[in-house]
């Protein structure tokens, strides 16, 4: 049984869902407006049950995962419930419990909580991003305003943005801001060297790329209103080290953001272990198709196991 | 300099410099995460600056760095207005886990997403820890909709502290000395605590610390004889 948990107007959950139904895979849902209603009890060995309004599932019965949580407090439901009310606490209590299960499962978890941290704190993805290969853009981290000055004087154009997952518009440094800078002394922000070139968004599936090619009249693709997408094949190497990076990154499912530069170097920004796909599915259409196949397998894969460790015993007899 | 991460309201950190005075300790708070003087180009990490105690010093110049905070406290930024505090909160806790992240130097203890020492987990993620350390636990968690089993909680006989593969005591579980080292190996740890409790079964694991604790005067004279480099030398490990 595969286990989905998350929002049921997520898109790239019902996405997930949608094509896991057409592909007639027995399925679980954990729909967080029903938190509370959930229960998840142990017997002694890491397993037991999962249990909600519709289902009750054995933990071990699930050989994989698709986790898109949401921050619970943030939802309608929780407007104005205290972290003191009972079923806040049980609502905590529960989501703690499975996500600690999902970290710790042998099935597959795309993605597993404990590997979905490298992206909140930008500089340190980076770092492992470089150690995949890749080119990344010299990059500052600074509260000092001379040292921007003097980023800016060597690099000409420079783009900001926050260090921590906090999501934020990814701007050009203009007048307007160097002429405020001396206000970046009271937090540490992300400047870095503006690199020319041709955005490309990269879906990775275990050993499978999905990469769309974006051009956009906006530093921020995600926020123009002019962007075009188109399926694209990505060079070897290129591809190889995308494969790498979410190995590194112990990532089954990750969303690469690379540039093409008009020299044709390649340089890769962030790794996104929860990406929202479907915005990019539109144009290859088969992103979704992919998380669910390579979700499904992981059922054939156990069973096929089982089968050779039985033939292993006929074989002892 | 022996760096210590730590709250302005710590006040045993405050006093480290005053216990440790051969460690030449400095401490860095979130208040000098917020001052002019932070400067760190990515690919040239150990040339860049960051401000200690109001001053800046060379990133090169820390010798070994000690984590007292998990997270920075949005309470503590009472120099930033409140409504860009949380923001502020998650910038300097995202700068603090990259920095600690990359210090060659000896750190301890190194961090991750979500913990400024030592790794993120939750409750069950440790109980999984010590079974594959053969150390009984705590009884695994049943969650009830309506709270009707109550948590029952054996009372802590004593904790043990494991800092470098050495433990402070045997504790009182017959696993003895070695698998709490190997519980802090499993964890990627340096610095351990351990918290034993009795039930009628005997004593079992019944809470686990990644985050040292200066007020405590055990952990205290622990880190003290650990860092007294000056006198013997590094004497720490790496990582």
């Amino acid at each position: 049984m595969v286990l989905l948990w998350g929002l049921a107007e997520d898109s790239p959950l019902s996405a997930v869902g949608a094509e896991l139904g057409r592909l007639q895979v027995p399925m679980a849902f954990v729909d967080q407006r029903l938190g509370p209603r959930y229960t998840i009890e142990f017997d002694g060995a890491m397993c037991g049950r999962l249990v909600g309004p519709t289902f009750s599932v054995a933990l071990d019965a699930i050989f994989s995962v698709y986790a898109r949580p949401y921050n619970f407090s943030e939802l309608d439901s929780f407007e104005g419930v205290e972290s003191s009310d009972p079923t806040w606490r049980r609502m905590a209590r529960f989501e703690e419990l499975l996500s600690g299960w999902c970290d710790v499962t042998d099935a597959l978890v795309i993605n597993r909580p404990r590997q979905m941290g490298s992206n909140s704190s930008k500089p340190y993805q980076l770092e492992m991003i470089r150690e995949a290969g890749f080119l990344t853009p010299n990059t500052l981290l600074t509260t000092h305003p001379e040292a921007v000055r003097q980023f800016v004087a060597k690099h000409r154009q420079v783009i900001y943005k926050s260090i921590s997952g906090w999501r934020s518009v990814v701007k050009r440094l203009g007048d307007e801001e160097l002429a405020a800078i001396d206000d970046v002394s009271c937090c540490p922000t992300q400047f870095q060297q503006y690199i020319e070139g041709v955005d490309h968004r990269v879906h990775v599936i275990g050993d499978e790329i999905h990469a769309t090619r974006i051009l956009s009249g906006q530093d921020d693709y995600r926020y123009s209103q002019d962007t075009q997408l188109a399926p694209v094949t990505l060079p070897t190497s290129v591809a190889d080290r995308c494969t790498r990076l979410c190995r590194a990154l112990d990532l089954h499912f990750g969303g690469i953001d690379l540039r093409q530069t008009p020299a044709g170097q390649w340089y890769c920004f962030e790794v996104n272990p929860s990406p929202g796909f479907t915005y990019f599915d539109r144009h290859t259409g088969s992103i979704a198709r992919a998380l669910a196949s390579s979700l499904a397998a992981e059922g054939g894969r156990r069973d096929r196991a089982n089968l050779c460790g039985l033939a292993g015993l006929s074989a002892l007899k | 300099m022996l760096l210590v991460v730590a709250s302005e309201l710590d006040v045993a950190a405050a006093q480290a410099a005053r216990i440790w005075p051969e460690a030449r300790v400095a401490v860095m708070t979130p208040r000098d995460l917020c001052r002019a003087g932070i400067a760190i180009v990515v690919d040239a990490f150990h040339d860049g600056e960051v401000v200690v105690e109001g001053k800046v010093e060379p990133v090169g110049g820390i010798e070994a760095a000690i984590s007292l905070l998990r997270s920075v406290p949005q309470y503590e930024l009472w120099e930033i207005d409140d409504g860009d505090r949380p923001y502020v909160a998650s910038e300097l806790t995202a700068f603090l886990f990259y920095f600690l992240s990359r210090l060659k130097c000896p750190v301890l203890n190194r961090p991750s997403a979500h913990l400024l020492s030592g790794p993120s987990w939750g409750p069950l993620q440790w109980m999984w820890a010590c079974r594959q350390c053969d150390l009984r636990t705590w009884p695994e968690p049943m969650f009830q909709p309506d709270d009707s089993v109550p948590e029952v909680q054996s009372p802590p006989c004593g904790t043990v502290h494991v800092l470098d593969g050495r433990t402070t005591h045997a504790g009182r579980t017959q696993a003895g000395a070695a698998r709490y080292v190997r519980l802090a190996r499993h964890a990627g740890v340096r610095y351990l605590a351990v918290q034993e409790s009795e039930d009628d079964d005997g004593c079992h694991v019944s809470l686990i610390d990644t985050v040292p604790n200066l007020a405590d005067p055990c952990v205290a004279g622990l880190l003290r004889n650990h860092f007294r480099w000056r006198e013997y030398g590094p004497a720490v490990g790496t990582g």
